[in-house]
């Protein structure tokens, strides 16, 4: 192996290398939380809660009436909906990749969307 | 060196570092995701093929299946909609105490599934709890703690052996009149799988379906990994209690944090005990892993009722069921064949002794 082959080597390995971190690192970079609201099934809303900076209140028009979701940064919660029971409201805020409010009456869902894809689902 | 091995060299070097960089140069396949509002829950379906258009439609027929299953087992079918006269369970609990009623197929497997349940574990799973379900508010009214004279009267209304079948006829006859069936512990367990089916015969092998909380997963990831899936925590829903690794299988948590209301602090959760007709109190969460999306369902309430001694002892019997118990004394206990196929994440909440 001549001295050039060396250099060769190892100039291939190292660009190599190079490209491999360039490419996890776009990968892993905006460790943002993504909300998004469903109304009967459809995407209504996509909203970066990282990039959210004063708290706002969202009306959506779900299967029933009208839904009111609370939007805080990095988190967001239902405040008001036209269901009997209020399960979505009593949910409270939720903030983590994977957490989901679900409105059944109004049809409405909340989900945080994420980086997390070390699980598929949740059984519950 | 030969220049001959030192072009082998640059190539496999060149080889090694796509590899490392990921598949990104292989074909991906498409995945198509719907959701829809069925069965009181949110139910989801998430497939894996080479043709967008042959998911979508494989899915949405999923869906149709599902939905199918939802109007033949609704209790509170609407007069005047049509509804009525698809609900075999709704005519199934008008004609109580005054004549069989010849049913679906489905329903009729459904409920003789449930009995063989009620036989099983001498009572202990009981589809004719609906009057004392909505006495309680679980069905569709405002939930409310029932006077003890009040359950006592519902109480006599319940037991399944006075649910006459007739195989030959397909029929159903609940003998005393305010007699009242409810499906709810195995329905979107039997519709999951129903709609499993569907998608496996139009060519589906990788699926995920989410009915509200049960998962039922076709094959294997479309990486060939196991699906991963979390155990809810009972008590803090951003945690989990352990992380499933499934492969053709459905998984089913029953737990008191699903439909419950509170007064006085105390919590009154929808799980009541065929017995009692109260809330089971044995039991935070169970989860049930087994093939049959249905069964799994039908047993997540059983174990529940049973707690996690008595339900271990009946999970060991069966074939090819495993279970994960988040008992009352925050003590998390597994099934023998169950440690191969969940991690269970360590806690300052719950206490966990693999070996029992």
């Amino acid at each position: 192996m001549t001295k050039m082959d060396k250099i060769l080597m190892l100039g291939v390995l190292l660009s190599g290398l190079i490209a491999l971190f360039l490419v996890k690192g776009f990968h892993s970079q905006g460790q943002s939380v993504v909300a998004i609201i469903q109304v009967k099934g459809d995407i209504v809303e996509t909203i970066d809660l990282s990039k959210v900076e004063k708290a706002k209140d969202l009306h959506i028009q779900g299967a029933q009436g009208l839904s009111i979701i609370e939007v805080e940064n990095s988190r967001i919660r239902m405040v008001e909906s036209p269901c009997p029971d209020r399960v979505c409201i009593n949910r409270g805020w939720i903030e983590r990749s994977g957490e989901a409010i679900v409105c059944v009456p109004n049809e409405i869902v909340i989900k945080i969307k994420g980086n997390d894809e070390s699980i598929d689902d949740i059984t519950q | 060196m030969l220049k001959k091995h030192r072009s082998l060299f640059i190539f496999l070097s060149i080889l090694l570092i796509i590899g490392l960089e990921g598949c990104s140069f292989v074909a991906t396949p498409v995945e198509y995701t719907s959701e829809q509002f069925l069965m009181d829950t949110i139910v989801s379906i998430k497939a894996y093929g080479n043709d967008e258009e042959e998911v979508k439609k494989a899915v949405l027929s999923a869906f149709a299946e599902m939905k199918r299953i939802e109007r033949l087992t609704d209790r509170f079918a609407q007069e005047g909609t049509g509804e009525v006269e698809f609900s075999d369970v709704y005519r199934i609990n008008q004609a109580a105490g005054k004549q069989p009623v010849k049913v679906s197929e489905d329903v009729y497997e459904m409920i003789e599934v449930a009995k063989s349940y009620y036989e099983l574990t001498d009572g202990l799973f009981d589809i004719t709890i609906g009057p004392v379900m909505d006495l309680w508010g679980f069905g569709n009214e405002e939930k409310h703690i029932p006077l003890d004279a009040e359950l006592q009267e519902k109480m006599i209304l319940v037991n399944s052996n006075k649910i006459i079948l007739n195989e030959s006829e397909k029929t159903v006859f609940l003998q005393e009149d305010g007699m009242k069936i409810d499906l709810g512990a195995i329905a979107k367990g039997y519709a999951t799988e129903k709609a499993a089916s569907v998608l496996v015969e139009t060519g589906i092998e990788h699926a995920i379906i989410n009915a509200g909380g049960n998962i039922d997963v076709i094959g294997k990831k479309y990486d060939g990994q196991a699906w991963r899936i979390g155990i809810q925590d009972p008590r803090n829903s951003k945690n989990l209690v352990g992380v499933l690794s499934l492969i053709d299988e459905a998984a089913v948590t029953s737990g008191d944090y699903q439909r419950y209301f509170e007064e006085n602090g105390i919590r009154y959760h929808h799980i009541l005990s065929p017995k009692t007709g109260k809330p089971s109190r044995n039991t935070m969460s169970i989860t049930v892993i087994t093939k049959n999306s249905a069964k799994a369902d039908v047993l997540s309430t059983v174990l529940f009722v049973m707690g996690s001694q008595k339900g271990l002892e009946l999970v060991e019997q069966l074939e090819g069921v495993e279970a994960c118990f988040v008992g009352a004394d925050n003590k998390i206990v597994t099934s023998s064949g169950m440690s191969n196929k969940v991690e269970i994440q360590p806690s300052k909440e719950y206490t966990y002794d693999k070996n029992g």
